[in-house]
C-alpha cells in the first residue's frame, strides 16, 4: 500500500516548528512531514543555532533607559504609519470619502478663521490695569534650615528692640592667615577653586 | 492648490505673532524687576581680645550698634568693630546678592522677595553663603528699624557678626 502524503503545513505551523515551539502530536506531525524535505530541515537547525547564538549574547528582556518616552515614541510612530498608509491606499483607490471631500470644501474657511483668530488674540494683548497684583501677604512663623549637618541654628527675637537674632553654631572657622577685609576673593590652600554652585530646583 | 490654505494660516500665525511681540514690547519693562524694598548687610566682628590683634585699619562701630550688640547675650563682647557694608534693592521677583565685604567674596547673602508679611514687614527667603557655600537658608521677615542679626564664623579670635536691615519698604501700606 502507497503511503498516504501528509497534510501540508499552514505557514504558522511551520514557523512555530522552525522556532521550536511545537510539542507532542503537532511536533511529530511536522517531523513527519520535514523527513521529505530536507532544506526545511537544515532552515530549521539554521534558524535555531541562530536563535541560541543571540540568546547566549543578548538578554532576554533588557528596559529601556526612558520607557515613557521609548513607549510614547513608538506609538507617535505606528501613528504616522498608519495615517501614511491611510492617504496612500486611498490616493491608490482613487476615491475621496465623503468626509475628505467636506475637509477639502472646509479648509479654506478654517484657515481664514484661525488667522482671524490670531489677529484677535494678537490685538486683545493691550496695556490693560495692571496684571501684577500686589505682594501677597504672607504671615507665617520663620524657618531656619543648615544644609551641612554639622551646623546648628537657633533662631529668636530680641524683647528689647525687636530684632531677629539667629545664631549659627559649628561653622568653620575662617583661618586666621585668611585676609576677608578688602580683599578679592581668592580660593584658599585648602579647597583650590572652589564654585559657587546653587543646586537647588528653582521654579 | 491644497497646500494653499495652509499656507494660508501659517501666514495668519506668522502676523499674530508679530503683534504679539510688538505689543509685548510696548507692554513695558518686566516687573519682576520692580523694587519693592532696599536692605543693607553690615558685617561686625566682635572680640574679647585686643582689637589690635584683628589687623587692618577697622572702623570703630557707633555706640547705638554697641548698646544693642552688648544687650544680646550671644553677641555680648568687648570690643566690635565694623568690616563692611552692602546695600541692594529687593526686587519683586529676583534674586540680589549682598556683598558686605567686596570685593572679597568669603562672606555673600543671596535673597529674593517673598512679599509683604501681615504686620506690614517683608519677608525673604535668604541664604548665607561662606566661601562660596551655602551655611544657612531662612526666610525672616524684616521690619525698618528692627534688624536680623547673624552670630556667624569665628576670625582671629572674633566672631562675624551679620546685621541685615531693612531701610526701605514701599510695600507696607
Amino acid at each position: 500500500m502507497k503511503k498516504q502524503p501528509d497534510k501540508v503545513p499552514d505557514e504558522t505551523m511551520l514557523t512555530l516548528w522552525m522556532d521550536g515551539e511545537l510539542d507532542g502530536d503537532e511536533l511529530a506531525r511536522m517531523e513527519s512531514w520535514a523527513q521529505d524535505h530536507p532544506e526545511l530541515l537544515a532552515e530549521r537547525d539554521a534558524v535555531q543555532a541562530m536563535s541560541a547564538s543571540i540568546k547566549a549574547i543578548v538578554p532576554s528582556s533588557v528596559e529601556p533607559p526612558y520607557p515613557d518616552f521609548f513607549n510614547q515614541r513608538i506609538l507617535r510612530r505606528v501613528d504616522d504609519e498608519t495615517t501614511i498608509l491611510t492617504a496612500k491606499k486611498n490616493a491608490h483607490n482613487g476615491y475621496r470619502p465623503f468626509g475628505s471631500k467636506l475637509s477639502r470644501w472646509l479648509a479654506f474657511p478654517t484657515a481664514a478663521g484661525a488667522m482671524a483668530l490670531c489677529f484677535y488674540l494678537g490685538t486683545q494683548m493691550d496695556d490693560g490695569p495692571e496684571r501684577m497684583g500686589p505682594a501677597i501677604a504672607v504671615d507665617a512663623k520663620s524657618n531656619i534650615y543648615t544644609p551641612d549637618g554639622d551646623v546648628t541654628a537657633a533662631m529668636f527675637s530680641s524683647e528689647d528692640d525687636g530684632a531677629t537674632i539667629i545664631v549659627l553654631e559649628g561653622l568653620e572657622d575662617i583661618p586666621d592667615d585668611f585676609e576677608i577685609v578688602g580683599e578679592p576673593h581668592r580660593g584658599r590652600s585648602d579647597q583650590p577653586g572652589a564654585m559657587m554652585v546653587n543646586t537647588e530646583m528653582v521654579f | 492648490m491644497t497646500k494653499l490654505p495652509l499656507t494660508i494660516a501659517a501666514l495668519g500665525i506668522h502676523f499674530a505673532l508679530l503683534i504679539i511681540s510688538a505689543r509685548a514690547d510696548e507692554i513695558g519693562p518686566d516687573k519682576g524687576k520692580e523694587i519693592v524694598g532696599k536692605v543693607k548687610a553690615t558685617l561686625y566682628i566682635g572680640t574679647d581680645a585686643e582689637p589690635s590683634t584683628l589687623g587692618g585699619n577697622l572702623t570703630a562701630v557707633e555706640q547705638a550698634t554697641v548698646k544693642r550688640l552688648s544687650s544680646i547675650k550671644q553677641m555680648n563682647f568687648k570690643h566690635y568693630r565694623k568690616l563692611g557694608a552692602d546695600f541692594q534693592p529687593v526686587f519683586r521677583s529676583y534674586e540680589n546678592w549682598l556683598t558686605p565685604l567686596k570685593p572679597s567674596e568669603e562672606i555673600l547673602l543671596s535673597f529674593e522677595s517673598r512679599g509683604s508679611s501681615a504686620q506690614g514687614g517683608l519677608r525673604l527667603d535668604l541664604e548665607l553663603w561662606q566661601h562660596r557655600r551655602k551655611v544657612m537658608k531662612s526666610d525672616p521677615v524684616l521690619h525698618v528699624g528692627k534688624p536680623l542679626l547673624i552670630l556667624g564664623p569665628k576670625w582671629r579670635g572674633g566672631t562675624l557678626i551679620i546685621a541685615i536691615e531693612l531701610i526701605e519698604n514701599p510695600l507696607k501700606k
